[in-house]
């Protein structure tokens, strides 16, 4: 994966996005938004992102739909996706990661550590 | 329709894809055409009837509302008060003109029924029905069928009154608010209530507002919140030599420069507060903690040194600041030996609990040549020593802090207590947090200042405080 990657950023909160979309772009990493599950995936199906950063709670559709959604999807299956959560039961993280998701964290979270993972991710 | 400075409740009324009615009473100087004028803002199609002030001293005196409200979106309706009064060349103000209300109607079905969605302030509708003494059946006949046309027509209209007493338009609207000026605690408060909202739940009836800047801003409900993602801030450096940073520019520039080297702070906070003195705290410990200084805390009721450390350690450099900080806490005898060294127990004896307190800051000071900030929770010790062991010990703590002019302390206290009285008088300054309608506002009890409503920004990635005077 280059190190210049294409992260794809969804949350419907716009504080969230544009925080996770300042700090990923000073790593220099190309950062695309959407605000939505279904907005999500037409970017995924548009961009190609590397790497999704997704949140559970979406409008229209939720972020397990959109995960399952890629993850079933040959094409897509290989994009990498981040779930993030405020929700701190054991049983999300579990549905999350059943569904396909690669990694799980919960809100609220480090940035230093967000952008740690990521570059790890990358490095593998 | 968004924003940030109008109640959830009347955003929602106006969000409905049907006519309504809404009244916007009060006293004069209460805000009610800034707030006509904050509603028109997020209208799809704005206009304005102004029956008082010619369009030219609204502009002058509103000049935020040029970029919605164009003077042709403007209806100069003052001539039955001020018939010589001329639109400007300039601006394009519209002239209306009637002789009744008959005739204002029509005028107003003429004007609008062909606009989408038009949202229109009639202000003051005490004016338009005021200037032929009309008798009180007629009004109401006019009243009433003005409020059925614009249902039909799909019209969102605002009447504005200057009568806050009840009247046959509070009956027949679809909203009623009433915005107030009071006094609490002998400082001005601005009061908005919702007295009613057809079909609509109101969560919250009463709400604070402040016209700072000539534009209306309410205040929701203060909820103490994390950002989602967590961001180190860069650190505030001191106003001056003789002052520390809170951690908050606005805290600062209110707290006269922030807290004073040298010097004992007593911050108050009222019943409801609850976490709300964590807005206070946190940005204050980050801050020293960023500028590589040192931390001597006696921890509030109901927090331990893990959940500070979890508050504090995604804001400052992980590694280090437990180097630069000290909690002196409640534990019991079978923990003493397994605790971690940035932990104190609070001792038996309130006396050998001071003593250790500054004997550590002692080897800070020492170790780092930078400034400690003291943090005591009093409401903790009330809870574990005499009172006047603790008077003694707060007062013999001045006297150790004027030692180390480079040191300062911050003494929290909860209203109520029975010492407060005392410790305020040997605070060099007293500061109180109270809800207000459910806002939290600050306010200097000595020296003595008016409001300052309390938010937190957090859109940055950590809790940037902002004060908005209540004026």
């Amino acid at each position: 994966m280059a190190e210049e990657a294409k992260i794809l950023v969804v949350d419907d909160e716009p504080d969230t996005v544009l925080l996770a979309k300042r700090l990923l772009e000073m790593e220099n990493f190309q950062v695309i938004t959407a605000y939505d599950g279904e907005e999500a995936l037409r970017k995924i199906y548009s961009e190609h992102p590397e790497i999704v950063l997704l949140d559970i709670k979406l409008p229209k559709k939720d972020g397990y739909e959109v995960c399952k959604e890629i993850k079933l999807n040959e094409k897509y299956c290989n994009i990498i996706i981040i779930m993030f959560t405020a929700k701190i039961f054991d049983s999300d993280r579990e549905k999350g990661l059943e569904l396909g998701a690669d990694y799980y964290i919960t809100k609220p979270f480090s940035g230093k550590d967000l952008v740690a993972l990521i570059h790890e991710i990358i490095e593998k | 329709m968004i924003s940030n400075s109008i109640p959830h409740e009347i955003l929602e009324a106006f969000n409905r894809k049907f006519g309504f009615a809404i009244l916007i009473k009060g006293i004069a100087g209460t805000g009610k055409t800034t707030l006509a004028l904050e509603l028109l803002k997020m209208a799809k199609n704005p206009f304005y009837i102004s029956t008082r002030v010619s369009p030219e001293f609204l502009y002058a005196q509103f000049p935020w509302i040029q970029e919605f409200l164009p003077p042709t979106n403007i209806y100069n309706a003052t001539q039955a008060y001020f018939p010589t009064i001329t639109v400007t060349q300039d601006k394009q103000f519209q002239n209306l003109n009637y002789d009744n209300i008959s005739n204002f109607i029509e005028m107003l079905m003429d004007n609008f029924q062909q606009v989408e969605e038009p949202t229109i302030v009639i202000d003051s509708w005490t004016a338009v029905t005021g200037y032929r003494n009309l008798d009180q059946n007629e009004i109401e006949k006019f009243t009433n069928l003005i409020t059925e046309l614009i249902r039909k027509l799909n019209m969102k209209l605002i009447f504005v009154t200057e009568r806050p007493e009840i009247s046959f338009l509070d009956y027949i609207a679809d909203g009623v608010i009433i915005n107030q000026d009071l006094r609490i605690e002998e400082r001005r408060v601005r009061v908005m209530e919702i007295l009613k909202l057809r079909s609509i739940r109101i969560n919250q009836p009463a709400y604070t507002y402040t016209l700072e800047t000539g534009q209306f801003k309410s205040f929701p409900a203060y909820k103490f919140q994390l950002p989602s993602i967590l961001i180190n801030p860069e650190p505030i450096t001191d106003p001056n030599k003789d002052f520390i940073s809170m951690g908050s520019s606005d805290l600062d520039g209110f707290f006269e420069g922030g807290l004073k080297k040298g010097q004992f702070n007593l911050l108050e906070t009222a019943r409801g507060v609850g976490e709300g003195f964590l807005n206070f705290l946190i940005p204050l410990f980050i801050n020293h903690l960023n500028l590589g200084r040192n931390i001597v805390a006696i921890l509030p009721e109901g927090y331990s040194a893990n959940n500070f450390n979890s508050l504090l350690q995604n804001f400052v450099d992980k590694n280090q600041f437990l180097k630069h900080i000290i909690y002196f806490d409640r534990l019991s005898a079978d923990h003493k030996d397994e605790i971690a060294p940035y932990i104190q127990p609070l001792e038996i004896e309130l006396e050998s609990t001071f003593q250790k307190l500054w004997t550590k800051a002692d080897l800070l000071r020492d170790r780092d040549n930078s400034s400690i900030l003291f943090y005591i929770s009093a409401y903790k010790l009330e809870n574990m020593y005499p009172e006047n062991k603790i008077l003694r010990a707060l007062s013999d703590h001045i006297s150790h802090v004027k030692e180390n002019p480079e040191d300062l302390t911050l003494v929290t206290m909860r209203e109520g207590q029975s010492l407060i009285e005392k410790v305020s008088h040997i605070a060099y300054r007293h500061w109180k947090v109270r809800l207000i309608n459910k806002a939290v506002a600050l306010y200097g009890i000595q020296p003595e200042t008016e409001f300052q409503l309390v938010t937190s920004d957090i859109s940055k990635g950590y809790i940037n405080l902002k004060l908005t005077p209540l004026v």
